[in-house]
């Protein structure tokens, strides 16, 4: 019985241990201690605030290949040293004689998803924090969402612009066995989606933050205003050229308990309420609402005084070189604007700029590895370019601070640079020589690279000149008079007197008086092949004296790829070529509302037309091919993004002969 | 962990408390044997179980009383040299005891059980056993002088492939059971010291599959004496290595250490004295020859002296005294910084018991030096065995494991060690340094300061101004004087291990193996495990300024600041404690019996916890080592870490009559390393055995026939192969934006990420004929690895992520064979006689199925294109891992392009006015200079001809040096020409051949040139790039084992033991690195035979220096010029052992008297051109030869005494 009772007792407690101490899963959970874990996360809104503060982080360090995509393939650059064997120089100038190609890793979208993932993250766990932290209100977290959906939206805008159909998700992946492989979604589609999203939080944000810092690096009223006005821009041009001037939209809108409620919506793309006309007012209220915003804050200075009323359209009351300087005899010339705008950072005309800074240890590499002129810098402003913008008018250039042909720039007081580079973000200084009164620029002279320079995105007279175009497009004679005006006051800032002796010509100093011609878009063009004559399509002048506004004014700021894209699918003259067979549905027809096709001709023209001023006309050529295409406007998918997908995201067929890909 | 331990203690108590107390009664008596009263007796009064309950002595009459707990119990009067008398106690209260002298009834006991299997946690006879295991006895090496125990098994165990990591001390294996299971888990076999797992915690060892088997490493089984070892049992197919679950899917190497005997206590001592040196290795350019090289290598890119003008180093020139004293020696740097290693060993143990207790204390302690100069090792291990009998139910025992060791080694930095370095070094540099008089200084020479690259501008500083190193040789600055290097810098490495064990078994039921029993056994064991490395490199090395970063030296090479090592102290410290509890519940069935049945439970629970800290420190004050004071911090870190794991194992053995045996077992692995719902995974395994010769029908063989059995096992096994936390979503601080803070998602959670899984299958025969005279086993195995753990899968970014960091995909196989024959003593003619022994075995690799995004991953991006000095680790589906690829060399090309002889230009340049034949008047045959080229080209042979007017005769006058002209002379005629399929010459519209290229669809394209590396075209597109690279071969070997004889005579033997490799291929970097005339380091005494001018024929190509000059040359390539077969043959060693005759050295006290002399590591039968073929196949990676010390070449006395 003694034995019996043994046992018994030995194998209770065996069956104690075993029970008592791996029961369950508890012991084989280990947190690591230098993270937190998803379990423990998403307590207050501090949680939503450090990953909403991620989002802007992670957009900070992808703005380098949105500058790629949307600028380095433009008519604006050509390669500094041709000769130079660096494999990233190699990179470069494939992408700018328009061989990108699918290898490259600057075609790599991962870092933009990865930002929209984070604005999802916080917009999934937004209601869910605002029941458990009782100390976060509604209202913050209504600004909180309509930061994150705008952050989202205009990540979504730079893929579309970009690859023009990509993946559109707004889903949270947590783990390995929720993750997908999500198709590509129609341009306009997710255009059409994106403008819901910006619409129905507009007006939702904050007018301005507490630091002027805030204000510009993150998303405020305005900038969701001039988010839209580019969006509804694109869409004008996209239709326009598409030939679509009504449809029917199936509209999915969050509400603000992530709930959704879809809607059906008609749109008119023309007249009075047509896309360009509603870009022009999102532009005004965009233009009304920083302006509102500069106003508070020099009222908070308590610095607010009626002679600030001056500032037209919010623009900087300075010239971009000081006007101060006329007639001075040795005080040095300032780039007062210029500094302000691009180096200092956060000046009173930005409305939404990416935040770099030292104490963040947050670096903008494409601005150090690109601009300025150092041994090592790649690009090189096309002069080609620059004075077909000016219209080959020498005089204009030579008033045109922003560009200063003719003047050489230096690295130091003896290395003289023929040519000029991308001087914005460079705290370039200028070197005069002669007397006072009749003094010429010498030559000016490259800053230290800012590594730590602010990224603008969207500023005062982008957002003019996107009113402007969309005044332009939108055909009213009645409005042609203040994209002039607009047009106008850009320009006349930057002209000063003192790079020769000669007086500016007056169309420039004179803001009621039109100005800009156009005239040579108007002429055929020739390419390669010699029976294949073709002719441009009409361009009216005013709008191509916006574009090339737009080129001089935002040059080196990651714009004029895409507006030589919008233009070009604005007048593609779609109706001459056949359907694409990756884009149109089944059964949908040409002349039906959903009917995409190529754009051949007008595309291809538009590109070429101004191509040829930086790549030259033999290896443009060659191009032509490719832009006869719309996808040829486009960026190739990354490889590894396509090998990954196992076949659901197919190449732009464009690029799909990848060096590598055989 | 505190409640795990408060209730271990707990039940210990309970159990402790169990027995029920009892009535007293006294008792009295005397003690005496034939003549006199016995002193001293003892007197135990035992109780059923024989446990001692009460004691006492007799006095000095012989007299006892003492107080007797129970009647029931039993009394026992011992003594030494008596039988001792045991009795029941009943009621009897006076007692007279006589003992008899035991001397009188000694008998040898004969032992008539069977062997136990020592592998499924039951006791069961091996014979009935089904899975395939080797036992190895550590008598076989005795006296041979092993650093750790893995040496001592390489070539004896079937299957097991070993190959040591370098020659330096402390340098550990490569080991390899089975092949290779796993990529990205570990594929070392499991260390299992009596019966505990024997690994350093997870955490300290790098998971990162490219230096899982570097010599950093720490070589676990240092801290194992080899004299403690009694036996090692290696578990080689899946149901023997059940028992071990996810840890054992490498095979396991379980260690067994000495325990004590009972008998009267005994000493032994051992010495062991061992000598080493290092075989020759390469021959290496004399400074004469590396100065000719180096001009020649830098005047080829340009053809233009420009650089190596200013390279006073060079120049032998007395103008600059500085440089010419110190620069104008044949030094051979290998040779200086070899040295004669020498290793002192002493070993002690005390080894006794009697009935109750048994021990065996040792320790041991080593000095050794190594083969390179400032290399050192001091070892200490000690191990105390107890075991305490309390009862023949209840047993004691402990286990504690003590190891500290102290390795002193080379200063390493970037990976470069001393030699390497001085393989490199310039031979016309001295080791010591003089001044501008020519006289020593006495200190070591280090090379002066480097001077500037200019910053304005892109122009270089090339001349040297006599005070500088030249700036191009600021690789050779920066590998500086390795004989400096080895002496002033140094690097220790302690090591501490501490492992206190203790268990207890309990007999439930039945004490004797013809009963029912159920045992209990625990066990608990706690791991101290604890390193520390300190480093030390002094500003006595470096001659550039104080600060850091006032030497444009510092800015050479950004990235890599420890360039900038001055007065450069690194500490770094890592701790950890596992503690570790096992509890068994053993079932047997009476083994008398036809049906034997055994059955096991075991439930163990591993935690522990792990601390690091780290820090580096730069420009600290001269003289001082410490990294606390104050001085630039470079690098400061600390972490800490846990890891937990538990599991459960049953096992289940039937047996009917022995013949027909079959085993079972599931175990039940938890993890910390999985997600919710994959932490416990269920492995389960089989094994089957008949013994044939126990049929009745085998009757007729029972004289000759011992054993003859058919295996079987199958068995899952896991593979953990996971460590990090990426199972959990993780959010982790990502600095700020704008002045807030931010934190941002980390990783998606890996909860779909399962166990690897491993299916063996094994099916043995084993063979045991005359008594045991004859043993053989052979067996056939296949595993197969699915659900491979990879890393870094890309997906759609769309999800937010990139990339997953670990999944499930792929499969691996390895099947193999292996045979293992062994004789006993055969051959007796007189006092002779002989063992032989033998293994062979074969395995065969591959890689069945992978994802192809992550075989790309693996495998390099799309963009990867062959380059210089580098190889490309390559995963390809089909192969073996660890598979060469590469491109054919076929030689150097005798003609540069200029020389075809087929363009226009170049017969102008070069000749082509071939004669051509005609016939004259006179019928005679006689030559004319050609008219045309056409016509050069139809008749010419490639010799000019010329008319000789006295003779009338045309002569062969000179070989015109072209290709085209070689090519008709039928003589080697290589020119960097492409060539299509077909062997025709690619033209242009011109009709010239085009030339052939490196990459040429690539912006750093470059044409070949005579003198380059020919390398075979495979697609024949005229270049030389990724498409052309093949399968070369594979690092593992088709065929591996080894054998022995012992021969003895009377009291002396000899032991022989060689092991062998064959078909495997060995990558020789080494060899890359000395012939490449890449760089400015010294290049191997070969290149004096490189290609110099037109029309050289050479297999080494021309000297170019990529270095200086900006200019790239393709020369060194990944090619089967490197490629070379590892096979060979090894003896291991010859020993001769004499055993005094112990009855002689009786009158001394000494017991046991054994002197034996060795030559380890004499002869290598190999045609492999480097220094060892003995080279490890990393794990993914292959056989890489980097020129590390190679394995010693050494001899060993040894003295061993017993008293």
């Amino acid at each position: 019985m003694k034995k019996i009772n043994y046992i018994y007792k030995s194998a209770c407690l065996f069956g104690l241990l075993a029970v008592g101490l791996a029961s369950c899963e508890d012991y084989l959970t280990i947190y690591p201690t230098d993270r937190v874990v998803e379990e423990n996360y998403w307590e207050d809104a501090n949680d939503l605030r450090a990953v909403q503060y991620g989002a802007y982080k992670q957009m900070a360090s992808t703005v380098g290949k949105m500058f790629i995509w949307g600028d380095l393939r433009s008519d604006s650059y050509t390669l500094n040293n041709p000769d130079e064997a660096q494999s990233s120089h190699n990179t470069y100038s494939n992408i700018l004689n328009g061989m990108p190609d699918s290898s490259m890793n600057e075609f790599d979208w991962g870092g933009v998803y990865t930002t929209i993932n984070y604005c999802n993250k916080v917009l999934q766990h937004g209601p869910e924090v605002l029941k458990k932290d009782k100390q976060f209100t509604t209202t913050e977290w209504l600004y909180m969402r309509a930061e994150m959906k705008t952050l989202r939206a205009l990540n979504y805008f730079y893929l579309i612009r970009a690859f023009k159909d990509v993946p559109y998700s707004k889903k949270v992946i947590n783990s390995d066995q929720e993750v997908e492989t999500f198709p590509l979604s129609n341009q306009l589609d997710i255009l059409d989606s994106l403008i819901i999203d910006c619409e129905d939080v507009a007006g939702q944000a904050r007018n301005r933050f507490a630091s002027n810092g805030d204000t510009k690096g993150m998303i405020t009223n305005a900038a969701i205003y001039s988010i839209l006005a580019d969006m509804y821009l694109w869409r004008g041009s996209l239709h326009q050229g598409r030939g679509i001037k009504k449809d029917t939209v199936i509209a999915y809108r969050e509400n603000t308990d992530n709930t959704i409620t879809v809607d059906t919506v008609e749109h008119t793309y023309e007249g009075d309420n047509g896309d360009y006309m509603i870009a022009a007012q999102w532009a005004q209220k965009a233009l009304d609402a920083h302006h509102q915003q500069v106003q508070d804050y020099y009222t908070s200075l308590g610095a607010w005084s009626s002679t600030n009323e001056i500032l037209t359209y919010g623009l900087d009351n300075v010239d971009l070189i000081k006007n101060d300087f006329k007639g001075a005899s040795s005080s040095t010339p300032k780039l007062e604007a210029q500094a302000a705008i691009f180096n200092s950072g956060n000046s009173i005309e930005s409305i939404l700029e990416i935040q770099y800074s030292t104490t963040d240890g947050l670096k903008n590499t494409i601005v150090n590895s690109l601009y300025g002129y150092r041994n090592s810098t790649q690009l090189k402003v096309a002069e080609d370019a620059m004075k077909n913008a000016h219209n080959n008018d020498e005089k204009n250039q030579k008033y045109d601070s922003r560009l200063w042909i003719g003047c050489q720039t230096y690295i130091n007081d003896t290395q003289a640079k023929s040519g000029y580079f991308c001087l914005k973000y460079q705290r370039p200084t200028l070197e005069f020589e002669g007397n006072s009164g009749s003094r010429k620029i010498k030559y000016v002279k490259t800053g230290a690279s800012d590594e730590y320079s602010n990224w603008i995105i969207y500023r005062t007279t982008d957002v003019m000149l996107m009113k402007a175009e969309a005044l332009a497009c939108s055909k009213k004679k009645d409005k042609e008079d203040e994209v002039t005006m607009i047009v106008n006051a850009i320009n006349r800032r930057s002209y000063c007197d003192f790079n020769t002796e000669e007086k500016p010509d007056e169309d420039f100093t004179n803001k009621n008086k039109k100005t800009g011609n156009f005239s040579v878009l108007t002429s055929d063009i020739v390419p390669n092949s010699k029976n294949n004559k073709i002719s441009l399509p009409t361009i009216p002048k005013l709008v191509a004296t916006v574009m090339n506004q737009r080129q001089i004014e935002l040059l080196g700021e990651g714009k004029r790829w895409f507006d030589l894209v919008r233009m070009a699918e604005r007048y593609s003259n779609n109706d001459k070529d056949p359907a694409d067979e990756r884009e149109n549905p089944e059964g949908v027809a040409k002349g039906d509302p959903g009917y995409v096709g190529n754009g051949q001709t007008g595309m291809a023209a538009v590109v070429y037309y101004f191509m040829k001023n930086s790549v030259g006309e033999q290896s443009c050529g060659t191009l032509y091919n490719r832009f006869k295409n719309r996808w040829g406007l486009y960026c190739p998918i990354y490889y590894e993004e396509v090998k990954a997908s196992n076949g659901v995201i197919l190449q732009n067929p464009v690029w799909n002969k990848s060096r590598y890909e055989q | 962990m505190n409640k795990t331990i408060k209730l271990i203690m707990l039940w210990v108590i309970a159990l402790m408390a169990l027995p029920a107390s009892a009535q007293h009664h006294r008792i009295a008596g005397t003690v005496s044997d034939d003549f006199d009263v016995i002193i001293g007796a003892n007197v135990v009064e035992l109780d059923k179980n024989n446990r001692p309950v009460s004691h006492t002595v007799t006095d000095m009459n012989g007299n006892f009383t003492m107080n007797v707990k129970d009647p029931n119990n039993t009394l026992k009067i011992s003594y030494v040299g008596y039988n001792p008398h045991i009795e029941k106690v009943g009621t009897k209260t006076t007692w007279k005891i006589k003992l008899s002298d035991n001397t009188k009834v000694l008998k040898p006991a004969e032992i008539t059980a069977k062997r136990p299997a020592p592998t499924t946690g039951l006791e069961i006879p091996a014979t009935e056993y089904g899975g395939a295991v080797q036992k190895f006895d550590m008598q076989n090496v005795e006296g041979l002088a092993f650093e750790s125990v893995d040496q001592a098994l390489q070539g004896q165990i079937a299957g097991l492939d070993i190959v040591p990591n370098s020659g330096n001390l402390g340098a550990g294996t490569t080991m390899r059971l089975r092949g290779i299971t796993t990529i990205n888990g570990n594929k070392q076999p499991l260390i299992v010291l009596n019966d505990h797992i024997f690994e350093i915690p997870d955490e300290y060892k790098n998971e990162s599959f490219e230096n899982y088997d570097n010599e950093e490493q720490f070589s676990t089984l240092l801290s194992v004496n080899p004299e403690d070892i009694e036996s090692i049992v290696v578990l080689k197919d899946g149901a023997s290595t059940a028992k071990w679950g996810m840890k054992g899917a490498a095979g396991v190497i379980e260690i067994k250490t000495k325990r004590g005997k009972k008998g009267p206590t005994r000493v032994n001592f051992r010495y062991n004295f061992t000598g080493t040196w290092q075989p020759q290795g390469y021959n290496m350019l004399d400074g004469d020859g590396y100065t000719m090289y180096m001009k020649e290598s830098y005047y080829n890119p340009q053809q233009q002296p420009t650089i190596e003008k200013g390279l006073f180093e060079l120049d032998y020139d007395r103008s600059h005294p500085n440089i010419y004293y110190n620069y104008n020696k044949n030094t051979d740097w290998v040779k200086e910084v070899k040295q004669f290693g020498q290793e002192h060993r002493f070993s002690v143990n005390l080894n006794g018991g009697g009935e109750k207790a048994t021990f065996r204390i040792s320790a041991n302690y080593d000095k050794s030096t190594g083969m390179v100069i400032g290399q050192k090792m001091d070892r200490f291990t000690s191990n105390t065995a107890l075991d305490y009998m309390v009862s023949d139910r209840i047993k004691f025992s402990s286990t504690i494991d003590l190891g500290f060791y102290t390795n002193h080694k080379n200063y390493e930095s970037s990976g470069d060690r001393i030699m390497d370095r001085a393989y490199k070094a310039m031979p016309n540099m001295s080791v010591w340094e003089y001044d501008s008089n020519g006289n020593l200084t006495g200190n070591y020479f280090n090379m002066l300061p480097l001077a500037a690259e200019y910053s304005t501008g892109s122009i270089r500083r090339l001349d040297n101004d006599g005070y500088h190193t030249s700036y191009y040789l600021r690789d050779m600055f920066r590998n500086g004087n390795p004989v400096a290097r080895a002496m002033l810098a140094w690097w220790k490495m302690k090591e501490y291990n501490l492992k206190p064990q203790f268990s207890i078994e309990y007999k439930l039921l039945g004490k004797e193996s013809n009963q029912f029993r159920l045992d209990y056994v625990g066990d608990v064991e706690l791991q101290v495990f604890n390193t520390s490395n300190d480093k030390y490199c002094p500003s006595e090395l470096k001659t550039m300024d104080w600060v850091w970063g006032g030497d444009n030296a510092a800015y050479y090479e950004p990235d890599n600041p420890m360039h900038n090592e001055r007065n450069y102290v690194t500490n770094e410290e890592d701790k950890s404690l596992q503690f570790s509890t096992r509890h068994d519940l053993r079932f047997y069935t009476p083994t008398n019996k036809d049906h034997t049945f055994a059955a096991l439970a075991r439930f163990e629970l591993i935690t522990g916890s792990g601390s690091d800290q780290k820090t580096n420190l730069w420009n600290v004050p001269d003289g001082i080592t410490d990294p606390t004071v104050i001085a630039l911090l470079r690098d400061v870190s600390s972490g800490t870490s846990e890891w937990r794991s538990q599991h459960f194992y049953f096992n289940t053995h039937y047996s009917y009559k022995s013949k027909y045996n079959v085993d079972a077992s599931l175990r039940i692995d938890g993890s910390t390393g999985f997600g919710s719902g994959h932490k416990y995974a269920v492995f389960p395994s089989a094994a089957a055995r008949w013994n044939i010769n126990e049929e009745k029908f085998m009757n007729w063989s029972k004289k000759w026939l011992d054993l003859l059995s058919v295996r079987a096992s199958w068995a899952i096994v896991g593979n953990g192969g996971n460590s990090g936390s990426d199972q959990y979503n993780k959010y982790k601080n990502n600095g700020y934006y704008n002045g807030h803070q931010v934190i941002i998602p980390e990783n998606l959670s890996l909860t779909d990420l399962r166990w690897e899984k491993v299916q063996k299958i094994d099916v043995g025969f084993n063979l045991e004929l005359f008594k045991g005279m004859i043993n053989a086993d052979l067996d056939i195995y296949d595993n197969k690895t699915t659900d491979l753990i990879m890393k870094d899968l890309r997906i759609s970014s769309a999800n937010g992520f990139s990339t997953l960091s670990k999944v499930n995909g792929g499969t691996l196989r390895n099947k193999g064979w292996e045979i293992n024959v062994s004789t006993g003593k055969i051959c007796k003619i007189g006092k002779f006689s002989m063992k032989l022994r033998g293994n062979l075995s074969q395995n065969f690799n591959e890689v069945e199925e992978m994802n192809p995004l992550i075989l790309e991953n693996l495998n390099g991006k799309d963009t990867y294109q062959p380059g210089n000095l580098s190889w490309n680790k390559r995963v390809q589906i089909g192969n073996a891992l660890g598979s060469f690829y590469g491109l054919h060399y076929l030689g150097v090309y005798k003609y540069d392009y200029e020389h075809n002889g087929y363009t226009t230009k170049s017969m102008n340049d070069y000749g082509y006015a071939e004669s051509v034949p005609y016939v004259d008047v006179d019928g005679k045959t006689k030559y004319r200079n050609a008219n045309s080229v056409e016509e050069a080209r139809a008749y010419g042979d490639g010799w000019h001809y010329k008319y000789n007017a006295s003779s009338d005769e045309w002569k062969k006058d000179y070989k015109i040096n072209t290709a085209a002209a070689a090519a008709r002379r039928g003589e080697n005629s290589t020119c960097p020409i492409a060539f299509d399929a077909d062997g025709n010459m690619l033209t242009n519209a011109k009709g010239e051949p085009l030339p052939m290229y490196y990459c040429y669809n690539e912006s750093y394209r470059k044409k070949f040139s005579g003198g380059d590396a020919i390398y075979e075209d495979i697609n024949h597109d005229g270049q030389i790039d990724r498409y052309d690279m093949v399968y070369l071969g594979s690092s593992n070997p088709k065929c591996n084992g080894g054998f022995g004889i012992t021969l003895y005579y009377g009291k002396f033997s000899v032991n022989t033991s060689f092991n062998f490799r064959i078909g495997n291929m060995i990558f020789n970097k080494a060899r890359m690195d000395y012939e490449s005339m890449y760089n400015n380091n010294n290049q191997s005494y070969a290149t004096t035979w490189r290609w110099r001018k037109n029309g050289d024929e050479t297999v080494i190509p021309r000297a170019l220096n990529n270095y200086g000059t900006g200019y790239k040359s393709y020369n060194s390539l990944m090619s089967d010029r490197y490629i070379e077969k590892g096979n060979y043959l090894r003896m291991q060693y010859i020993q001769l052992n004499y055993d005094f005759d112990v009855k002689k050295l009786k009158k001394y006290r000494i017991k046991n008297l054994k002197v034996s002399a060795s030559i380890n590591n004499p002869f290598v039968w190999s045609r492999y051109t480097g220094v060892d073929p003995d080279i490890s196949a990393g794990s993914f990676e292959c056989a890489v030869d980097e020129s590390k010390t190679p394995p010693k070449k050494s001899f060993t006395c040894n003295l061993m005494i017993g008293f």
